[in-house]
């Protein structure tokens, strides 16, 4: 597991924690690295990407719907946050404590029916293979259980 | 534990982050203003766009130009306090620490405080501008 470092501003220290498996920031490499946004946006991905996490990390109130939403099945506690172009897919370990485990294109998402239901499932494999069949995770899909400051 | 960084470039890092607080400051005056029967339609009525800009806009599925924010604040009946601030970083602060805008970094000359450090990226200039849109207050507050 690898510690997101937000690089927040002077004086400014994290509220909410990100926690990423090596294997996000391959996808980062790949995936998201250097790509212009879909919808042409000033804001690339990446720093799209960016300012997401900042604000996730300093706390900041996030939109409930376009920044954060609980997926289905809400049974397996998977969680996306969102930018515009980009899905950023995990679980709650704890509330404002994120366990991020995959990044995918919102293109890719929408052109390949069924494959954001694929990283649902995929996100709970992982967590069973990395804590078990009894892991902690937030279950339910209230964004008061996840976030400590939202809208 | 290691820790990550982004490897977006400082420059971008800030215009990315500015442009999601003028966001964030255009949804929250909307938010406000909402009780006061203030719509998305009746926004794009007054700006004379479809309502489906106006949609995209707030949700910054669609970049602005400023005379946009400026027509938001309008229709919304705030104006936009918008200032420079210069950085002011104090030794002892929780920053790594900083270096001329076209400087290298290496990662020797950083320390992560916390183990290895995957991805560097420059932090922010000592010197630098810092660029602030505090709020939108309403015009009659």
């Amino acid at each position: 597991m690898v510690r997101l470092d937000p690089a927040l501003g002077p004086g400014v220290l994290e509220v909410r924690r990100l926690y990423m498996l090596p294997r996000v920031i391959r996808q980062i490499e790949e995936r998201v690295r250097g790509t212009a946004s879909d919808r042409h946006l000033e804001t690339e991905p990446e720093a799209q990407m960016d300012g997401l996490l900042a604000d996730f990390c300093e706390g900041i109130e996030l939109d409930t719907g376009t920044q954060f939403k609980c997926l289905r099945p809400v049974a397996e506690g998977v969680w996306e946050l969102k930018t515009s172009d980009l899905r950023l897919f995990g679980w709650f370990h704890a509330r404002d404590c994120f366990i991020w485990c995959a990044v995918a294109a919102k293109w890719k998402l929408l052109e390949t029916p069924g494959l954001v239901f694929g990283y649902v499932r995929e996100a709970a494999r992982i967590r069973e293979e990395l804590f078990g069949q009894d892991a902690q995770f937030v279950r339910g899909e209230s964004p008061d259980d996840v976030i400590s400051n939202w809208c | 534990m290691t820790s990550y960084r982004t490897g977006v470039k400082p420059n971008r890092r800030a215009a990315g982050r500015f442009v999601a607080k003028v966001h964030r400051t255009l949804q929250k005056a909307y938010e406000a203003s909402k009780v006061e029967g203030v719509t998305q339609t009746s926004i794009a009525k007054e700006l004379g766009v479809h309502r489906s800009v106006i949609n995209r806009q707030l949700n910054g599925r669609e970049d602005m130009s400023l005379g946009r924010v400026a027509e938001f604040a309008w229709a919304l009946g705030c104006e936009i306090d918008f200032a420079f601030k210069k950085h002011q970083v104090r030794p002892d602060s929780n920053h790594v620490p900083t270096c001329a805008p076209a400087g290298k970094m290496t990662s020797s000359a950083i320390s992560s405080g916390g183990g290895e450090v995957y991805k560097l990226a420059p932090t922010a200039p000592t010197s630098g501008n810092a660029v602030s849109v505090a709020t939108m207050v309403a015009e009659d507050a």
